[in-house]
Order: structure tokens, then C-alpha cells, then sequence
């Protein structure tokens, strides 16, 4: 592809992108020269400011602005319940429900033994800190129902639970919209388990 | 595109796009693949579940420019079980890795497939994972041409009856300890974690649910096998780290 320099810039930038590939990259390239100057500075301030600003809430490890984040700092949240998550964007997907009354811990990751990643890559030392120090009576474990999210959950309830605390697991079974029909082995053994009376 | 069908199991799972996944399997007919399975990280996605690791199913898959399409699967078994043990998971990780590491792309071996399979099912019935772990490493460096001495001393060549045994992973089995020199990564190994090891390296699966297996045997038997797979393989499995964080922390759960 023959790009003046510049532009070949910005697509090769936009590329490093997580989904976008060639084509979107060029769209989107396009679609910033032609916007306005000011639409391109607020674009750039964005970025940068992002970088400035976000850093890691000492308590929860999930973005925050400040020392601590919104959530932690929130006096109306349930301090004595924990909601165990693997990455920042859990607790978004957890507060859209609009349910949820506690605090968060971020792991910013999961075990994945066979990638290398133990629980000491995690944040679970802070974690287990937490509740030996604060009045904590719940954890629930929000992890994926997958092998990694299955194991960080069981490794993480394991050493909680000798602390005297109770230790949930969010229920994993048939989608919303799901068809029976379509679910695997794996996932309605698990509807079936964790099945409630009505 | 030309399409086939293969019986496997996934060896390892990497999240590719925001909905598709790149799955390494081992086939029975086409040894290890490479696949992506579009839309598999949807929740909605047929391909969701059957991705999981450790999966056993009915592949179809088409050929691609550099991956494999997985367009279907059905599921043979997923192992719940395992799923549901942090021991089991973390065993049969292990054999994951070491069938994903030791072994080169597309070329087929049904004998370690159906070894594969075995240790899977065997894990997820009640018998002690490490058991069936050491069974798999034992037979799995026998297929690969790698079977350690563990009948007669390397060096004079007599069985094995010293009070004191050595285990060579360089030399590639065991010795009489007077036997010397001993190489420097001679380990001393005992009777009972010999013998278990002789059962393990032949034993067809109902036998090796039945044969117990001392705690301190099994300790002896982990420790060889992690070195002599280690000068195998010419790599530390990375999935041995987890299994030493379980055995030095966590209280087993059940
Ligand atoms: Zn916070
Ligand atoms: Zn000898």
C-alpha cells in the first residue's frame, strides 16, 4: 500500500491495535483526516491524559484516577463483601447490572499454569491481605467458567476459606437466549448443579 | 477449502480476537493442529465449550492458508471432573503441555492419542492424578523412544538388588550406587519407587487403578521423572511451577 509517510504512520499505529486489522486500520486512519483539527486534538489530549492519569487503585487494583477508586471510596458500598474478578473490565461488566452493593478485588489476570502464570504473578497476596485486615464476610469468586477461571477460583478459595469466610462462586449454566439444544456436556452438567428450586 | 473430520483434544487455548480463539489440538489421525475457532470466546457459541482445554471430541475442520477453520465439534467428553479439582486440573495440564511441547506439528502418533485419552479418563474417575501423571510420563517417553533403564544397573548390567540405587536422567535410567563414578545428576532412588515405576511404565489401565503407591515413594518417583522429562524435553515444563506452588500451600480440596 502506497500511504504518504504520515499516514502510513498512523495506520501501522492503529494496527498495534487489539481487532484491528489492515482494513479497519485504514478506515479509521482515513476518518481522522478528514475530521476536524479539533476533533483530532481531543482524539490525541484523550490518549495522552489516559496514560497521565489512570493508575491502579491501591486497594482493589482497578483503574482509578486518584489514590483509590471510585468504588473503594464510595460510602455507600458494602465494604464486608468482596467481588473476586481477573481484570478491570469485569467490574464494568458487574456494575452495568446495577445488582451489586460490595467492593471489588482485581487479580489483573488468571492462573494459567501452562502459560506460566501462578498466583504469585497475581494480585492474590493482596487479596488475602485485605481480608486478614479488614471486616470482610463474604468473597464471591467471579472468575470465567473456564479452566483458567475454574482454577483461580478453587486456588483462591482454598486459602480463604481457613480464614473463616464465606466463599461463594457466581453460578455458571445456560445462557440467557441460550437453546438447550445448542449447550455442551460442560456447561448443562454445570446448569444442573448449580440449579435452584422455583 | 478442503474439509476434514479428526478425533481430539486440546492442548491449549489463546484468545485471539475479541470473538475467536487460536486452539492447538492432538489429533488421532493428524497429530497436533492448529485451529481458530471464530466466535468461540461468545458465550452463545457452540464452539465455546468445545474449545475448553483438555476437550475430547469429533473435530471438523477445513484447511486453511495458515490455520485450520474448527467449524464443528461434538463433544465426546469434557471432563468435568477434572475441572472440578485444582490436583486434577493442574496433573492433567501438565500432560497437556508435555504432549504439546515434546511433540512437532502433524505428525501423527495414535498410540500416544490413545495414551493421552487413557490418563484423561483415568483422572477423572477416582484415582490419585499424580499416579496417573507419572503412568502417562513413563509410557509417554517410552513412545518417544526415550524408556528408561529400570531393570538392570547401566554400568554392570546386573539386576537390581544393591541397598542403595541410583538414578541417572543422562544416562538415561538406574544404577547400583557402588557403581560408580556417578554422574553428576545421579539421584538416589529406593525399592519401592523402582518397582512402582517398573508397573507404571507397562501397566494397562484397570491395573493402575488398583496399584497403590507410598507417599514417599511417589515424592521419589515425581522428583526422577521431573529431571530425567526435563533432560528429555531440554526445558522445565512450565506448568511444573503451579503443581509445586499446590504441593507447598494448599490445603486439598475436595
Ligand atoms: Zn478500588
Ligand atoms: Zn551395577
Amino acid at each position: 500500500m502506497h500511504y504518504p509517510k504520515p499516514l502510513a504512520k498512523l495506520v501501522g499505529e492503529l494496527e498495534k491495535l487489539p481487532g484491528i486489522g489492515p482494513k479497519s486500520a485504514q478506515r479509521m486512519a482515513f476518518h481522522i483526516l478528514r475530521e476536524s483539527d479539533e476533533d483530532a486534538r481531543l482524539l490525541t489530549e484523550a490518549i495522552l491524559e489516559v496514560k497521565e492519569k489512570i493508575t491502579q487503585c491501591v486497594v482493589c487494583f482497578n483503574f482509578a484516577d486518584k489514590e483509590t477508586c471510585d468504588i473503594c471510596s464510595a460510602e455507600k458500598r458494602d465494604q464486608s463483601t468482596i467481588c473476586v474478578v481477573s481484570e478491570p473490565r469485569d467490574v464494568i461488566a458487574m456494575e452495568k447490572t446495577n445488582e451489586y452493593r460490595g467492593v471489588y478485588h482485581v487479580l489483573q489476570g488468571v492462573i494459567s499454569p501452562m502459560d506460566g502464570i501462578g498466583p504469585e504473578m497475581l494480585r492474590v497476596r493482596e487479596l488475602q491481605q485485605r481480608v486478614i485486615s479488614g471486616e470482610v464476610k463474604e468473597i464471591i469468586l467471579a472468575t470465567n467458567p473456564t479452566i483458567e477461571g475454574d482454577t483461580t477460583a478453587m486456588y483462591i478459595a482454598g486459602i480463604l476459606r481457613p480464614l473463616g469466610m464465606k466463599v461463594t462462586r457466581i453460578a455458571h449454566g445456560m445462557p440467557v437466549g441460550g437453546d438447550l439444544d445448542y449447550a455442551d456436556q460442560a456447561t448443562l452438567i454445570r446448569a444442573l448443579e448449580w440449579r435452584r428450586e422455583i | 477449502m478442503p474439509t476434514y473430520n479428526t478425533n481430539a483434544i486440546v492442548l491449549h487455548r489463546l484468545n485471539f480476537s475479541e470473538t475467536d480463539r487460536i486452539v492447538r489440538l492432538y489429533s488421532r489421525e493428524r497429530g497436533k493442529i492448529a485451529g481458530i475457532a471464530k466466535g468461540a470466546r461468545k458465550p452463545v457459541s457452540r464452539l465455546a465449550g468445545a474449545t475448553e482445554v483438555l476437550t475430547y471430541g469429533r473435530f471438523h475442520l477445513a484447511e486453511g492458508r495458515n490455520l485450520d477453520i474448527i467449524s464443528q465439534v461434538e463433544v465426546k467428553e469434557s471432563f468435568p471432573r477434572i475441572h472440578q479439582d485444582l490436583y486434577r486440573i493442574a496433573y492433567t495440564t501438565y500432560i497437556a503441555e508435555l504432549v504439546d511441547k515434546m511433540l512437532e506439528e502433524h505428525e501423527p502418533n495414535p498410540d500416544v492419542f490413545d495414551l493421552m485419552l487413557s490418563a484423561l479418563y483415568l483422572t477423572e474417575r477416582p484415582n490419585d492424578p499424580e499416579k496417573i501423571a507419572h503412568m502417562f510420563e513413563l509410557q509417554f517417553m517410552k513412545e518417544l523412544g526415550y524408556e528408561p533403564e529400570l531393570e538392570k544397573c547401566l554400568r554392570c548390567r546386573s539386576p537390581l538388588v544393591a541397598d542403595e540405587l541410583q538414578f541417572s536422567p543422562s544416562l538415561g535410567g538406574t544404577m547400583c550406587g557402588a557403581c560408580g563414578p556417578l554422574p553428576e545428576d545421579a539421584v538416589q532412588i529406593s525399592h519401592a519407587a523402582l518397582e512402582a515405576m517398573q508397573k507404571l511404565l507397562i501397566t494397562e489401565a484397570p491395573e493402575v487403578e488398583r496399584m497403590e503407591i507410598p507417599p514417599d515413594a511417589m515424592d521419589q518417583i515425581a522428583r526422577v521423572m521431573r529431571w530425567y522429562v526435563r533432560y528429555r524435553s531440554e526445558r522445565e515444563l512450565k506448568s511444573l511451577a503451579f503443581l509445586q506452588t499446590l504441593k507447598l500451600g494448599t490445603p486439598k480440596e475436595q
